[in-house]
């Protein structure tokens, strides 16, 4: 059979191939960890994938101890390659406190789910998995990598909450020296006869507002940090996940409010 | 320096110039103000209220000095100049108060603030959107 594209389907199919080179490319370089933190992903593979096609073999060939061995592996090999991710986002970012950073990497005693004691556990694991000889160990054995580490539903919204929340305490205290500043311009032209009566309201309503935030995002890291997996499989860490993420996006709506204050208060001044 | 050279019309001309001269200046006088300051010659007038004019020529171009001809002696190279003091003696409009608007303050500084404040604010949008993936992400 001969396959034939016109050009211009040839150009598409360059184009898509390109953009899908770039996608693979790009996921991998932000799931890649650093090599030095990069210390329990096996040699096979760096890049995070779903393991269709060993599921697709346990399914074919349901006795088969390769198969489901195959299975384990994969899975456990992904979450690894998530945690190098995650290592990676944490030892790189620009806005999370260096306790939490600690946090989040070694458990620093308050942690349960750290990302070293999850590398820790899985290995421990996956040398169990590797093994396992009969189908119905390696099925007993399977079964508890998502249960026991809760790597996707736990570990991975936690981070990013973690750091959203240290982001936004570090954007709120920038409101600090920027309300400093601002009040002096008020007070300067006021002192050169500028009605500064919407400028001062603008700034005292943006006062209220970081200081409204502050207040919410205050207990946000201390209240997640300490979930563990089986907090999650016991259903408390589920709604506690949630209300975080709830009350940071509503801290977050303030600042954005109060950034509209300081806004409009450079304009007022500068007119 | 200015070039003035000067226009001199004989006795029978001044009648029938007298009346174009008339009109000339009625249609300048209308118009005086941001004429000669808004095409760029680097001149300006001013019309005293006896019918004398001072130049303030910054350019050689040469002139024709229309209140040196409906003077009585038309020598306007010799005649001095009108002091200031002199035109000032006579009633003039009183000038409306200015309202000078206070100086605005500099805002750059707390622009560059904001402007931090803005980066952050990406950040928390970043983790935010992670974290909502994260929430909707089916996995285990």
């Amino acid at each position: 059979m001969k396959l034939q594209l016109s050009p211009r389907l040839g150009r598409a199919a360059v184009a898509l191939g390109a953009a899908g080179l770039l996608a693979v490319g790009s996921f991998s370089s932000v799931y890649a960890a650093d090599p030095a933190a990069a210390t329990n992903s096996t040699a096979t593979t760096a890049v995070h994938r779903f393991c269709i096609p060993e599921w697709a073999a346990v399914k074919a060939h349901p006795g088969s101890v390769d198969a489901l061995r195959a299975v384990g592996d994969c899975e456990i090999n992904r979450r690894f390659v998530t945690l190098d991710g995650l290592t990676y986002l944490v030892n790189h970012s620009t806005v999370l406190s260096a306790d939490h950073k600690t946090d989040l990497l070694t458990g620093n005693s308050i942690n349960p789910a750290s990302f070293a004691a999850e590398r820790t556990g899985l290995s421990t694991l996956k040398g169990t998995i590797d093994t396992d000889t009969t189908v119905g160990a390696l099925r007993t054995d399977i079964a508890k990598i998502a249960p026991d580490y809760r790597v996707y539903l736990l570990v991975v919204p936690k981070t990013h909450l973690v750091a959203a929340a240290d982001g936004t305490a570090k954007a709120s205290a920038r409101f600090v020296p920027l309300a400093t500043e601002l009040q002096n311009l008020i007070n300067q032209a006021k002192a050169g006869g500028k009605d500064v009566t919407a400028a001062q309201a603008a700034l005292d309503d943006m006062n209220a507002k970081v200081s409204q935030a502050n207040g919410l995002i205050a207990p946000v890291a201390g209240s997640i940090l300490p979930l563990s997996p089986t907090d999650w499989n016991n259903g408390i860490a589920g709604p506690a996940l949630k209300s975080a993420r709830s009350t940071l996006h509503s801290a977050r709506a303030l600042l954005r409010d109060a950034r509209q204050d300081a806004h409009h208060v450079i304009v007022l001044l500068g007119s | 320096m200015s070039v003035r050279p000067s226009l001199r019309i004989g006795p029978a001309l001044i009648g029938p110039g007298l009346l174009g001269v008339a009109l000339i200046v009625a249609a300048c006088s209308g118009s005086s103000g941001a004429g000669p300051a808004a095409n760029g010659s680097g001149q300006s007038a001013t019309s005293g209220m006896d019918g004398s004019s001072v130049q303030a020529a910054t350019s050689a171009e040469p002139t024709f000095d229309l209140g040196a001809l409906l003077s009585p002696d038309p020598t306007p190279d010799t005649t001095p100049a009108a002091s200031p003091a002199a035109l000032s003696s006579g009633p003039q409009a009183t000038p409306k108060p200015v309202t000078t608007a206070p100086p605005a303050v500099s805002t750059s500084q707390a622009t560059t603030l904001l402007s931090q404040v803005d980066h952050l604010l990406n950040e928390i949008d970043g983790e935010l959107t992670n974290a909502d993936a994260a929430a909707n992400n089916p996995g285990e």
